[in-house]
């Protein structure tokens, strides 16, 4: 019964980590570069999403579908202004760029709005559910829905439309999909606008779960987002899905066995051991392609 | 005739860079002399060095071999440790413990970088992320995992106790010069040597820099070995000034960011950019966190003058400076291969 327990516990917190890591891979996959920002975006959305909350009352999981297309816009903004003019210059350029992003986020949320943590508490969200002996806690419960909800649908899209599939294509080769005729700007500008829309959708789902602090936004989670695309493969959508429940269930082990304050560490052991081990994720293993 | 003269003027520069950088730490090493009481001086002097060398140090991996670390801060407070516990808990002279602990951070470069460096794409700028956050839960919890009394977590260790080696304040503000002249003179030697050759031939085109035989992984693990060693000195530096080390300060995140910072935004990748850009930052640590009551107030500006360099002017406050003339150009922010 404890392993079940433990296996649904780590479930749940699988379809979090997932949620907060599918716009990271996905940007990833179409422009190559890592969102170091993906973090402050999630922040942001939080205080949107906590604002929306303390003046209207919205619920999280209303205002997602605010935040979301908003941040979409935001992302698609930020592309325009800024990711696309370094582009073609050499990797250090481009992160430096969205660390700088970051910090302006960080800093800029903490100047204005100040440094204090804060918290968004529906009615339920002390609830939980009870199956036989196994307890879920309701809130929880909820955000993994979403992130399922968020992996069917971005699979959906990004396979059965015409602009998904053109995402798709530009994962692959850039310089192809300009000979075949793609607006690889316009689609560079989505795929990055989805990706941060991804990221505010995670930020205000996570409100739900954790408090935020604006002068760290969700630190280790951000390494750990990192972590679950390495181990996904860096672009495939469904292996984040898959690495963030490697990622918890490791946790989870790591708790019960030794002692709590390893749980931390886990995402970083993971995170050398795969890249010494199978570099390419859990998504070159199961493809099994020679490198 | 005109190779000659090409080749003079470069050897010329490097000897107008090298006293010049002696006159500067001759001017640092009179201040104790002139007036032994300028202990404010001493202070401010110091933390401009201390500053200057961690930028340095960041430069020689994040600027000549292109590979960002965020964690840098994992060898500063790795260096700053092996100090502290050497001189606290084996009694060594902390002037002997800080090139050990230089020693053990860059062996931890190695360590992290076999991995990280043999891949391409952003796997080592992800994983220093790890490797700082990491380090840092690691001095924190270190005692209660092991069981053992070393880093005595988040209290932090107190140095410098009456059984101790004692330290004068006045060796460590030579000990910082001497600190930050040789990092100056290793940067120099990287930027016109062999080793920074082969380290810019693989920033610019890894596949070719391979195809010539540049030995690219190892160049860029012996860059972060050497990095690190510079980074972990500057720690073991602290531990000897300020004789109190604690994980928050030493290991945090905004330690991380501020290495980040000060090359990017004196200059990436040139030799007196991380320089200009540690007196810069310094000076606002030390001036506006005083007359700005807020805290997050520094980290914004950096944040905007950060997009601000990538977008506009990559070489930051050297290549700035550089506009002017010709010939500071050809001082501070010289082109690839001219120096």
């Amino acid at each position: 019964m404890r392993l079940v327990e433990a296996l649904i516990s780590a479930l749940m917190v699988a379809g979090l980590y997932a949620t907060m890591s599918y716009g990271l891979a996905l940007i990833y996959g179409v422009m190559k570069l890592i969102n170091l920002a993906n973090a402050g975006t999630m922040m942001l959305a939080s205080f949107v999403t906590f604002f929306l909350w303390q003046t209207f009352g919205l619920d999280p999981l209303v205002s997602v579908f605010i935040v979301a297309p908003l941040f979409f816009a935001i992302g698609a903004g930020i592309e325009t202004v800024f990711v696309r003019r370094v582009t073609n210059e050499k990797p250090v350029i481009s992160l430096l760029l969205l660390f700088g992003i970051l910090l302006v986020m960080q800093a800029g949320a903490s100047f204005f709005l100040g440094g204090d943590v804060r918290s968004v508490r529906p009615v339920y969200i002390q609830e939980v559910i009870r199956i036989g002996e196994v307890t879920i806690a309701y809130n929880r419960l909820l955000v993994f829905i979403s992130g399922v909800v968020i992996l069917v649908g971005l699979e959906l899209f990004l396979r059965k439309t015409y602009l998904g599939r053109a995402i798709r294509a530009l994962a692959q080769d850039r310089d192809a999909c300009r000979l075949a005729g793609i607006d690889v700007e316009r689609v560079s500008m989505v795929a990055f606008g989805l990706g941060t829309a991804l990221a505010g959708a995670a930020g205000a789902l996570l409100t739900l779960v954790f408090p935020f602090d604006p002068t760290n936004p969700y630190g280790v989670l951000q390494l750990k987002s990192f972590t679950i695309i390495v181990l996904g493969g860096l672009e495939s959508i469904p292996g984040v899905a898959i690495a963030a429940f490697v990622l918890a269930a490791a946790e989870n082990i790591t708790v019960t066995l030794s002692k709590p304050q390893l749980e931390n560490l886990v995402s970083f052991v993971l995170l050398v051991v795969v890249l010494v081990v199978m570099p390419g994720g859990l998504a070159a293993l199961i493809r099994r392609r020679p490198s | 005739m005109s190779l000659f003269l090409r080749r003079y003027s470069k050897r010329t520069l490097v000897i107008i860079q090298v006293v010049l950088l002696f006159v500067i730490a001759f001017a640092f090493a009179l201040i104790p002399i002139l007036d032994e009481r300028s202990f404010n001086l001493q202070r401010i002097t110091f933390f401009l060095l201390w500053y200057a060398i961690l930028a340095s140090s960041w430069n020689i991996i994040g600027g000549y071999a292109g590979q960002t670390s965020f964690g840098h801060a994992a060898f500063l407070g790795m260096g700053a440790y092996v100090t502290g516990i050497l001189w606290s808990q084996a009694l060594w002279h902390p002037l002997i413990a800080l090139p050990v602990a230089g020693l053990v951070a860059a062996l931890y470069g190695v360590l992290v970088g076999i991995p990280t460096l043999r891949l391409r794409g952003p796997y080592f700028a992800i994983a220093t992320i790890g490797i700082g956050e990491a380090t840092r839960l690691l001095a924190v919890n270190f005692d209660d995992i092991f069981g053992v009394t070393l880093t005595k977590g988040v209290t932090g260790i107190s140095l410098g106790g009456p059984k101790m080696p004692n330290v004068d304040p006045v060796v460590v503000h030579y000990a910082t010069i001497a600190v930050f002249v040789i990092v100056m003179l290793v940067t120099m030697w990287i930027r016109g040597g062999r080793f920074g050759l082969g380290l810019f031939a693989l920033n610019m085109d890894r596949d070719a820099a391979e195809t010539i035989g540049v030995p690219t992984a190892r160049l860029q693990v012996l860059a972060l070995a050497v990095s690190a060693f510079f980074a972990a000195s500057a720690g073991g530096l602290y531990a000897m000034r300020q004789q109190f080390l604690d994980p928050a300060s030493m290991f945090g995140f905004d330690k991380s960011i501020a290495l980040v910072l000060m090359p990017v935004v004196g200059g990436l990748g040139t030799v007196w950019g991380p320089v200009f850009g540690a007196v810069l930052y310094s000076t606002v640590q030390d001036q506006l966190t005083r007359v700005v009551n807020n805290p997050y107030l520094p980290s914004l500006m950096y944040g905007v003058l950060l997009v601000a360099i990538v977008m506009f002017e990559p070489l930051g406050i050297a290549g700035l400076l550089g506009r002017g003339s010709k010939y500071v150009r050809k001082l501070v922010a010289p082109k690839d291969g001219e120096l």
